[in-house]
């Protein structure tokens, strides 16, 4: 029988190698260490904490002002997407992520959670748009000029600004089953 | 209406504060609430109302260390009610204070006054 459950063991093991995937790079020596890290649900009063978190994090690291703003940017961007859009099981546990990794003077912001099969290609079109847009400035304007709020609160900029705060910017997407893929998304803000 | 309103500020709404009598109308802090729509849509009615006082003059001072996107949007709702007001014949100006190395709170202010064309000061913390 075909498992359409969010956490079913398949699931669990391809949520697992993905974490496993991103703490392996900053295990060791050197200047490599996770500042942040948040694995499970997620909501509101989660994601002040852990706003809490980063903000002394990089003041303990002695980040600047400006690369501390574009990282927070980013990280409450990626936090409330995967509170608002993020699938829960009905018990409200969650396959989600978030991370924010430091090597050098480089800061990784991973985030990831599950998503219905039918998000994907809009999702996938509208990242892509992103990453390949020459005047994203323009793009910015024209959505913050003419934007809404939607149903569940969104604002269309969420993305894009965290393109605009970012130095690159990486997605994808895991197939689990028939009803549910695993979304990712990589961030890097360099000091 | 009332000639108050003030929100406290929390780790992730503004201390808001919106006095006709004093003509004092502040907002500062950092704004990411989990719903923007409901935090602003008192802030944005409130504002709505305050043209049937017809002010001669207001002075919005924005103080704001960081705005979500969502926030952005609502935040652009509530200059609409400042444009409607302006129209009217209040003379409006919105005080946009920024730290000195911190371009990006700027930038959204210059987007603001951009698509308003309110007149904005802008003033170093």
């Amino acid at each position: 029988m075909i498992n359409f459950s969010k956490i079913g063991p398949i699931e669990k093991e391809i949520f697992a190698k993905k974490v496993k995937g991103i703490k392996t790079f900053y295990k060791g020596s050197g200047e490599k260490m996770f500042i942040v890290s948040h694995v499970g649900k997620l909501d509101q009063n989660k994601i002040n904490t852990i706003s809490t978190l980063i903000e002394a994090q990089l003041d303990f690291h002695n980040v600047s002002k400006r690369t501390t703003k574009r990282i927070f940017n980013i990280a409450i961007e990626s936090l409330q997407n995967s509170c608002l859009h993020g699938e829960k099981e009905e018990d409200c546990r969650q396959l989600l992520y978030f991370f924010i990794g430091k090597n050098a003077n480089e800061y990784t912001i991973f985030s990831g959670n599950i998503v219905p099969n039918q998000m994907v290609e809009n999702l996938k079109e509208h990242l892509t748009t992103i990453q390949k847009d020459a005047d994203l400035k323009k793009t910015y304007l024209n959505a913050f000029t003419h934007g809404e709020l939607s149903e569940k609160g969104g604002a269309g900029l969420g993305f894009l600004t965290m393109k605009l705060k970012s130095n690159s910017f990486n997605f994808d997407f895991l197939s689990l089953n028939n009803k549910f893929s695993f979304f990712s998304i990589q961030l890097k803000v360099i000091e | 209406m009332a000639k108050r309103l003030e929100y406290q500020e929390t780790s992730n709404t503004p201390h808001i504060l919106f006095d006709s009598e004093q003509n004092k109308f502040v907002i500062e802090g950092k704004s990411f609430p989990e719903d923007s729509k409901e935090f602003y849509r008192p802030i944005i009615e409130w504002m709505n109302e305050l043209k049937f006082l017809k002010p001669a003059h207001i002075t919005l001072d924005i103080n704001l260390f960081y705005l979500s996107s969502s926030s952005i949007i609502s935040v652009k709702q509530l200059f609409l009610k400042i444009i409607e007001l302006k129209n009217m014949g209040t003379k409006v100006t919105i005080v946009w204070n920024y730290d000195h190395d911190d371009d990006d709170i700027k930038k959204t202010g210059e987007d603001y006054q951009q698509i308003t064309s309110l007149d904005f000061v802008y003033k170093v913390n």
